[in-house]
């Protein structure tokens, strides 16, 4: 009896263990086979390489989407970044002990709000700012220069474009970067930092010399993650990024993303409109892949 | 210009005044046994060590900055290089006085006055939780790290309080070089651990860096093991190697005090050994504080030993006294194990 | 005049401009969860808790919408977090240290980065197309599916933290394993699985990408699981995008809740692993 028992535990872990080998196989098994239409229809690579997006002749093209997404991707590690690692520095090495654990705690807390409410507030709060003050003061700064200059004035009023759904990102995924690089400094050995100072390093020199080169390879890993989420990040954007298949002639008009262009047009689309939606969910899938697989070769180089 | 200056002042202090202060200073004033050349020797020693190293004549401006951050261009100033021997004990690199040290309202070191003669090991033993590592950390301002803590009473060095809350960290931290229980190589290359300290202060120099970071790893008896592999990561070094790395690392910038925190106790008995054997070597350069709850090291290798219990210092002499001849119930209970 | 002091400067400069940008992170968070707080109060009543949608011109509530969320995060528990556990025994107790058990990390990893809205679209091939509708199910296995591989994560990293003696001291009494790993192992990590199972609920509790093309939404009270059923976050997602004054207003005030909600589970997570340590 005991033995039978035993068996049919050990039974249920394993099938337990299987499922998430099914779950994996079987979202990129659906997704290939339901995007198959879309490969016949539009070509494999050529799909990607397309800037259509025409519901008349039902031909569509996911070079929009792609680029919006890694743009506005790129746009929020790179505002974050730096001001998540600043959070990290700051609470590794300069706040008073008595405010660390707070601090660090609502940090936490903040990455785990739901981005819908992030959505919603890059909608009603910061979209608004943005388009009264940010949009005209970039347009006077640098919408004179050559060549470039087109990209930073306001063609399209609103605020609601590819800068803005940069900054939402940004917002969300800072708490994200803060925290795991706030792990990532806090395990350097004690004893390592205080031999730098005992060199007579200052503490930037500290944190230049030791700090960083300890953890880099776990913060940077974590970073490449927070791209990951912003990649595949939806309810924050499908907003604020405008949702207009167009040529990106300015930063601050709307845009497309892959996730903005699935959750505005899926629940409407047409057969073929739906095989490239699949497509591009493809396509999510892979590029999401690809991050994660370069987060971990990260870590796992030593 | 500066340099030639500094030597004159270097080799004009006087022995006799010297000889008779360090008989008052001494806590057993035992000295006689040791001849009064020896320690004229041992201080021009200590003092050669801050002059430009031969070869290096081109160089002198950027020597005098390793090893003097702050020279003393003015004359109205003594330099600081110079030990003032009229005040103190001569021979006494440091001395603390009347020291005591505070974890918020728990005071955890008790009014400590105790000599740290130059060239010479100092051990600093007792059971654990005595003291002995906070006092260690007071030399180098470790504590400052921290907060919540301060410290009463003081440490002098060269004439000045390094307690003084105006002092330097920064030069004051790159005289006193600290070893630590467990080797902290940085995760660079060995050469640029060694380069690190010479870095901080500006010294790019190319051959001169080369050569001081030799020089450093042949003190730290390292030289043969890593000539071959100075552009490695200094990470994928043995335990031993890497605690004499950390040992020459803080050579390079040639202090004129190491403090050693246990920095054997993590090692295998054969690493332990080379440790021991080169820090006897290194004593003609340096001065060293060692604490280390290995009486056997603290009798092998020091001059001097002060047993420390709760705080307080019990007994300081020479190791030869402590281990023989304590004058107090205690020590003698303790260098014959019978506690801690 | 010290030869260091540009050292000194630069030494100030950077811890200046890390404090510059920790603060400026730390307002900016604030703001957020001011306009949170302050959009959310001032749309809040009792109506939108205990009353049917009404039209956009103002009143009415979202009872239906939280019933149906809560039923639907309640289901994908039940099943989520079972199968998760289970998952996370067999890679850190019969997997340990195996290669399948490796393979199957790996496997959980990128089920725990998968965009949610992937998720979404795969449960919508599948639960959703060949049965002619949305429906409540549907739902809850999108959940279900971004709880498993959490709970799978902490359950696995819960377990290896127990120590091996312990098992082999139970299995020398001659328990038989799933014995040990019941009575002895989940017990002693009790704590720890309890939080992972209430912060990925707390992870769930606020999606809304995964449920917009599988439970989609309902404008009454539907318990009924085949059909669509309301959720709060797929609301505030219709009603935030739509022109009423009335309508946005109560999507900031359900925001409000669900933030509300989401926090309580984290902070009760956290909370359950400092009481036993």
């Amino acid at each position: 009896m005991k033995r039978f028992q035993n068996i049919v535990f050990f039974l249920m872990t394993f099938l337990a263990a299987a499922s998430l080998v099914l779950l994996t196989v079987g979202v990129l098994v659906t997704l290939i086979v339901e995007s198959r239409p879309g490969f016949e229809r539009f070509g494999f690579l050529s799909f990607l390489l397309s800037n259509q997006w025409n519901y008349g002749t039902e031909m569509f093209g996911a070079l929009r989407p792609l680029t919006g997404t890694v743009l506005a991707a790129l746009g929020a590690v790179t505002l974050a970044t730096p001001v998540a690692l600043g959070v990290a520095v700051f609470l590794t090495e300069l706040c008073p002990a008595r405010l660390k654990t707070g601090i660090a705690m609502a940090i936490e807390l903040l990455a785990a709000i739901p981005s819908i409410i992030y959505g919603l507030w890059g909608l009603f709060a910061l979209a608004p700012f943005l388009e009264k003050y940010f949009q005209p003061l970039m347009g006077w700064l640098l919408g004179g220069l050559p060549w470039i200059g087109g990209y930073f004035q306001t063609q399209l009023a609103g605020g609601l474009n590819l800068v803005t759904a940069s900054m939402v990102l940004a917002v969300m995924i800072l708490p994200f970067i803060a925290s795991l690089a706030r792990e990532g400094f806090a395990q350097v050995p004690e004893v390592l930092k205080e031999s730098a100072y005992g060199l007579g390093a200052t503490r930037w020199e500290t944190i230049v010399a030791v700090v960083w080169p300890t953890s880099k390879r776990a913060v940077i890993s974590g970073i490449i993650m927070a791209a990951g989420r912003a990649l595949g990040e939806t309810m924050a954007v499908a907003y604020v990024i405008g949702n207009r298949h167009g040529a990106l002639d300015s930063l601050f008009s709307p845009y497309v993303t892959i996730t903005s262009v699935i959750a505005n047009e899926f629940n409407e689309a047409g057969p073929i409109q739906m095989s490239a939606l699949f497509y591009l969910t493809l396509a999510l899938f892979l590029a999401n892949l690809l991050v994660l697989s370069l987060a971990r070769a990260l870590m796992r180089k030593e | 210009m500066a340099m030639s200056a500094r030597v004159e002042k270097i080799i004009e202090p006087e022995p006799q005044a010297s000889e008779s202060l360090v008989e008052t200073a001494y806590p057993n004033g035992e000295n006689e046994s040791e001849p009064t050349e020896v320690k004229v020797s041992q201080l021009a020693a200590k003092e050669s060590n801050d002059l430009p190293r031969p070869g290096n004549e081109g160089q002198a401006e950027e020597v005098s900055a390793v090893t003097d951050p702050a020279p003393q261009v003015s004359t109205t100033q003594a330099p600081i290089t110079q030990p003032q021997i009229t005040e103190n004990s001569a021979g006494d690199l440091l001395k603390i006085v009347k020291l005591s040290f505070y974890f918020g309202d728990n005071q955890v070191l008790k009014d400590i006055d105790m000599p740290i003669r130059a060239n010479a090991i100092t051990s600093l033993i007792g059971p654990s939780g005595c003291g002995k590592t906070t006092l260690l950390r007071c030399f180098n301002r470790m504590h400052d790290l921290y907060p919540n803590n301060h410290y009463e009473g003081q440490i002098l060095m060269e004439g000045r309080d390094i307690l003084d809350k105006g002092e330097d960290l920064i030069w004051l931290r790159s005289r006193l070089g600290m070893v630590f229980q467990k080797p902290t190589p940085f995760p660079m290359s060995v050469y640029d651990n060694i380069a690190y300290g010479l870095k901080l202060r500006k010294i790019t120099n190319k051959p001169l860096v080369r050569d001081l970071v030799e020089k450093a790893l042949r003190q730290a008896n390292l030289w043969d093991e890593v000539k071959d592999r100075l552009k490695e990561s200094a990470l994928g070094l043995s335990g031993g190697q890497q605690q004499r790395l950390s040992i020459a690392r803080s050579l390079a910038v040639s202090p004129a005090v190491l403090l050693f925190d246990e920095a054997t106790s993590a090692l295998d008995p054969i690493s332990s050994a080379k440790i021991e054997e080169m820090m006897v070597e290194l004593k003609k350069e340096v001065t060293m504080i060692v604490v280390t709850h290995n009486m056997q090291q603290a009798a092998r290798i020091s001059d001097y030993t002060g047993l420390m219990w709760l705080g307080s210092l019990v007994e300081f002499g020479q190791t030869t006294d402590i281990f023989t001849r304590p004058k107090k119930k205690m020590t003698e209970r303790y260098v014959a194990g019978h506690f801690g | 005049m010290k030869p260091h002091r540009g050292r000194i400067w630069a030494n100030r400069l950077a811890l200046s401009l890390a404090t510059a940008s920790a603060l400026f992170g730390l307002t900016l968070l604030a703001i957020i969860l001011f306009d949170i707080v302050k959009h959310g109060l001032s749309s809040m009543n009792w109506a939108l808790l205990t009353e049917d949608p009404a039209g956009p011109m103002g009143g009415g509530g979202l009872k239906g919408a939280f019933l149906g969320q809560a039923m639907l995060t309640l289901v994908a528990t039940l099943v989520g977090a079972p199968v998760g556990i289970l998952a996370g025994t067999y890679l850190a107790e019969y997997g340990r240290g195996k290669k399948i058990s490796k393979v199957c990390l790996s496997l959980c990893d990128l089920a725990m980065s998968l965009p949610s809205i992937v998720v979404g679209i795969f449960v919508y091939s599948i639960l959703v197309k060949p049965f002619g509708g949305f429906n409540g199910w549907a739902g809850s296995a999108a959940l279900a599916i971004i709880m498993i591989p959490l709970v799978t994560r902490t359950t696995e990293s819960m377990l290896t933290m127990v120590p091996w003696t312990l098992r082999e001291a139970a299995l020398a009494l001659g328990s038989p394993y799933h014995q040990v790993i019941i009575k002895v192992v989940y017990r002693k990590a009790a704590s720890g699985l309890l939080t992972g199972v209430l912060l990925a609920i707390a992870r769930i509790a606020g999606e809304t990408a995964p449920l917009m093309f599988t439970s989609f939404n309902n404008n009454y009270f539907e318990l009924n699981m085949s059909r669509p059923v309301p959720s709060v976050t797929v609301s505030v997602y219709q009603y935030a995008g739509s022109p009423y004054e009335a309508w946005i207003g109560q999507a900031w005030a359900a925001a409000l809740v669900v933030t509300v909600v989401v926090l309580f589970l984290n902070i009760l997570g956290r909370l359950t692993v400092k009481w036993k340590s």
